[in-house]
């Protein structure tokens, strides 16, 4: 099919209806007529003009005699990646991908050199994942460069990698990534088929894989962390976790991820085990708070008011005293303006954000406290709440908290603290029965396993924390401490 | 899973709120003052004004609101302050009961039966018998130091128990034990005001360096048969708190040359009682330690028989004191409050069945107490001369 080129080129230029980017440019070698048609968007021009037509130049000069061109352009060619397309969907495949096609008259298959063009910027700071102590690299939109800063990392034959392609238009790359022999098999298998399933128009942005993939978990929250730490993605590849590398996307998901993910930090192997036990409690400390202030706020000062001591009650009831909503009502016009607050945050561009800030913090600390729409202690509880909530950085998290925290304030503005009671209840059948891939959500706790618990609400010494966990490992045997 | 959650919320739902009240819709009640005037109780409520504690510009509004109501029985004198509060009386933060005389004496099964059955109040508020006139003029003092005068009350008992031991905290709760236990007595806090009762009521009294009324803790009373016989005196009080083991600290003097006191502080004390049928006898054995704090006479510590001396006579005036408080309390008003009685059922059981309906007649007032008190001396202070002989040798 491809032997007559003059009718590729004519499909081709159909096909892509007379498109301007596709550069199509004639030869001629030894007489036999050849085409080199790139996607000029993609690729490098430069690098074209000074390597391929350069060699392909070269090759007309240097042989006379009549030969195979394929193989000659093949082995004389100044370009390192070469691969030959045999039908014309791949000759498309290849030419989307930012290789440049040879098309040779009268040869069965087409020549495919990459010449990618600088379309990614540099390696940045982390922006969404800060660290003090820790490398500053953060992965790109080019997934070349991710994988490099990977494999950097990890400089081992069995760091293994699977390839796919999805989306009908976009064609995205995708790379899932894992250690050969500590990764478990039944997960690897697990997503590859779910990967494979997957058949959708494009694939712009990780969530979509993200949520094709999670598809058993019906919970807000989430069962993988998304990163754009490339040393965080080594670490969870060491620990027998999957990473998935996308195209086009500066995060990469790892999973299997469980509750006690969200409250481990990279910093956290940086500095003394002692002092990140202290840390690990107040991050636990700090979820309780923000997902059961306002609640038992709310269940106390409207049911339970027996539960406070006396003087915590007679400033509590001065403070009310002026606010003419119901503490619940009240409740949820604060976190309500809060969530608003966080949101515009999020979107507005950075000039207008200290506009955004002052309005925030006069409308909601002072003016509404004077005018007496919320009561002062109410600013406190949700201050409170909301800065503990954002110790978490996983944005889904955040967001499972929230609806966690309405449910609390609602059984506790309907039963007080029993309904309070009820909802965690409630909260722990949910919690324990998401299911991460196989495995239970509240992993190290329940069920127990003595060496997750070694690395969760406390930190032991990083010589102790010599076994990979079993639920991610069958190989559970890790490097140990120091050499014996 | 998802039955599980659509029960949850259908019972939140159903719920209907039950009990739900919103804080501004409470008033606080923090104590209760009960007297009885023409055959009814009068109640005495102090509920807290919040509003003075949040906003500085209510600096002219009262701390605290005093309502009083009146009628023939508990329940509906409490109901009624509804005809003169905006909001409904909230009896959880409970904190001081405080009986008149006359009510201490002639209606204690009243007041018991009636926050027994109180569900909303907690046993743990303190129960306090007004000395003179009215229980109800002890709340409507304003007290300078504290914003509320039950909290002043409060503290001043907590620390009164704690390093003087003229009064014992007694809760409903114990109040309530004692009551309804045949073989002990009550003994209750007294409550006085030391001044003018009416210079006391107005803001005035905070205004000034000296209130021209305050709220003083300084006795016990005792009853019989769950009624007030006596107020006791302050001294009598800390003896008998020593007595019943409910002494934390105090100080004891004692005369060691004319007009030359020595005072010492009891750091810890503790009270065993025993009591011996066949012998017909009951002894007190008090241990405890105590702290040499001031020496008035020429004394040298440093001398080992010097020191076993003052330890001696330290002991001896205890034991006199105690003796005194005993036979006081036994002669003139024979009741039995040291828990003599309770001590028989509890340890002869047997013979208590004998005494026990002629304990008052026969068995109590001949019975031979005796008390053994061995307290330590345990810091001399750091001149163990005294200023005399450390003068001399310097």
């Amino acid at each position: 099919m491809l032997k007559d080129i003059d009718k590729v080129v004519e499909k081709l230029k159909k096909d892509t209806n007379n498109n301007g980017d596709i550069i199509y440019r004639e030869k001629y070698i030894n007489k036999q007529k050849i085409y080199v048609i790139y996607n000029e968007p993609l690729c490098s021009s430069e690098m074209i003009s000074n390597f391929i037509i350069r060699s392909l130049d070269f090759i007309d000069n240097k042989y006379k005699r009549k030969v195979d061109i394929v193989s000659v352009i093949k082995n004389d060619i100044n370009n390192f990646k070469v691969k030959e397309a045999s039908t014309y969907k791949d000759v498309c495949f290849y030419l989307h991908n930012a290789f440049t096609i040879i098309l040779v008259e009268g040869s069965d298959v087409a020549l495919a050199m990459e010449n990618k063009g600088a379309l990614a910027r540099g390696i940045n700071k982390p922006s969404t994942e800060n660290t003090l102590r820790g490398p500053m690299d953060a992965f790109v939109e080019n997934i070349q460069i991710n994988l490099g800063l990977i494999r950097r990392r990890i400089k081992d034959n069995r760091l293994w990698s699977k390839e796919y392609f999805l989306g009908r238009y976009t064609k995205t790359k995708i790379n899932v990534l894992y250690v050969d022999g500590v990764a478990k098999k039944e997960i690897v298998e697990q997503v590859d088929k779910l990967i494979k399933k997957i058949d959708i128009d494009g694939v712009i942005n990780l969530g979509t894989i993200k949520n094709f993939i999670q598809k058993e978990n019906k919970s807000a929250f989430p069962t993988m962390i998304t990163t754009e730490r490339p040393d965080h993605v080594c670490q969870a590849l060491l620990k027998g976790k999957i990473a998935i590398v996308m195209d086009n996307c500066p995060f990469v998901l790892i999973l299997p991820t469980v509750f006690s993910d969200f409250f481990l930090s990279l910093e956290d192997s940086a500095n003394q085990s002692i002092n990140i036990s202290f840390t690990r409690i107040v991050r636990y400390i700090a979820f309780f708070i923000t997902v059961l202030t306002p609640g038992i706020y709310i269940a106390i000062t409207t049911y339970n008011q027996e539960m406070l001591p006396t003087e915590l009650l007679i400033s509590f009831a001065g403070q009310r005293s002026s606010v003419p909503f119901p503490a619940f009502f009240e409740a949820l016009l604060m976190t309500l303006s809060f969530e608003i607050l966080r949101e515009s945050d999020l979107r507005i561009p950075s000039s207008s954000s200290s506009a955004l800030s002052i309005v925030g913090a006069l409308i909601l600390g002072e003016a509404a406290v004077n005018a007496g729409i919320v009561s002062p202690i109410m600013i406190i509880v949700v201050s409170i709440t909301m800065i503990s909530s954002l110790l978490f950085i996983e944005p889904d998290f955040i967001n499972g908290i929230r609806w966690w925290r309405l449910f609390f304030m609602l059984g506790g503005s309907f039963m007080g603290i029993i309904g309070i009671v009820l909802v965690f209840i409630a909260f722990m059948i949910k919690i324990a029965s998401i299911n991460s891939f196989g495995k239970p959500y509240l992993m190290p706790f329940a069920p127990t396993s003595v060496e997750g618990l070694k690395n969760s609400v406390i930190r032991f010494p990083t010589r102790k924390l010599n076994k990979r966990e079993k639920y991610l490992s069958d190989n559970t045997y890790r490097m140990g401490g120091s050499k014996k | 899973m998802k039955k599980i959650f659509i029960l949850i919320i259908a019972l939140l739902g159903l719920s209907g709120c039950y009990n739900y009240r919103e804080l501004s819709d409470l008033a606080i009640m923090t104590a209760v003052a009960i007297d009885r005037v023409d055959d009814s109780f009068q109640l005495t409520i102090q509920v807290v004004n919040p509003k003075k504690q949040q906003d500085p510009s209510n600096a002219n509004q009262p701390d605290f609101v005093v309502y009083t109501t009146k009628d023939k029985s508990l329940q509906k004198a409490f109901r009624k302050v509804v005809n003169m509060a905006p909001k409904r009386v909230y009896a959880a933060h409970l904190q001081l009961l405080v009986l008149s005389e006359k009510v201490a004496t002639d209606y204690t099964d009243e007041i018991v039966d009636f926050f027994i059955r109180e569900p909303e109040v907690r046993d743990e508020f303190q129960v306090l018998v007004a000395k003179g006139s009215e229980a109800s003029d002890k709340l409507e003092v304003i007290t300078p130091l504290t914003t509320l005068s039950s909290m002043d009350i409060f503290n001043t008992l907590d620390s009164n128990k704690k390093y003087l031991g003229s009064v014992s905290s007694v809760t409903f709760n114990d109040f309530m034990h004692a009551y309804l236990d045949p073989n002990t007595e009550m003994v209750l806090p007294v409550l006085e005001i030391v001044g003018d009762s009416d210079e006391g009521k107005k803001q005035e009294n905070v205004e000034t360096s000296i209130s021209s009324a305050n709220l003083k803790l300084a006795s016990m009373a005792i009853f019989k048969d769950n009624k007030l016989v006596k107020i006791l005196d302050e001294d009598d009080s800390i003896n008998l708190n020593m007595l019943l083991g409910e002494l934390n600290e105090t100080i004891i003097q004692y005369e060691c040359g004319e007009d030359k006191y020595a005072a010492f502080e009891i750091i810890s004390s503790d009270s065993e009682l025993e009591v011996d049928p066949e012998k017909n006898k009951a002894i007190f054995t008090i241990t405890g330690h105590a702290s040499v704090n001031e020496v008035q006479c020429a004394l040298d510590l440093r001398k080992i028989e010097v020191g076993n001396k003052m330890r001696e006579e330290l002991n001896k005036t205890i034991k006199n004191a105690l003796l005194d408080t005993i036979n006081t309390i036994r002669n003139d008003y024979n009741t039995d409050v040291f828990g003599i009685k309770d001590s028989f059922y509890k340890h002869y059981p047997d013979y208590f069945k004998k005494i026990d309906d002629k304990w008052y007649d026969e068995v109590f007032p001949n019975l031979d107490i005796d008390v053994d008190v061995s307290i330590r001396l345990y810091e001399k202070g750091n001149i163990l001369g005294g200023t005399e002989y450390d003068k001399r040798e310097n």
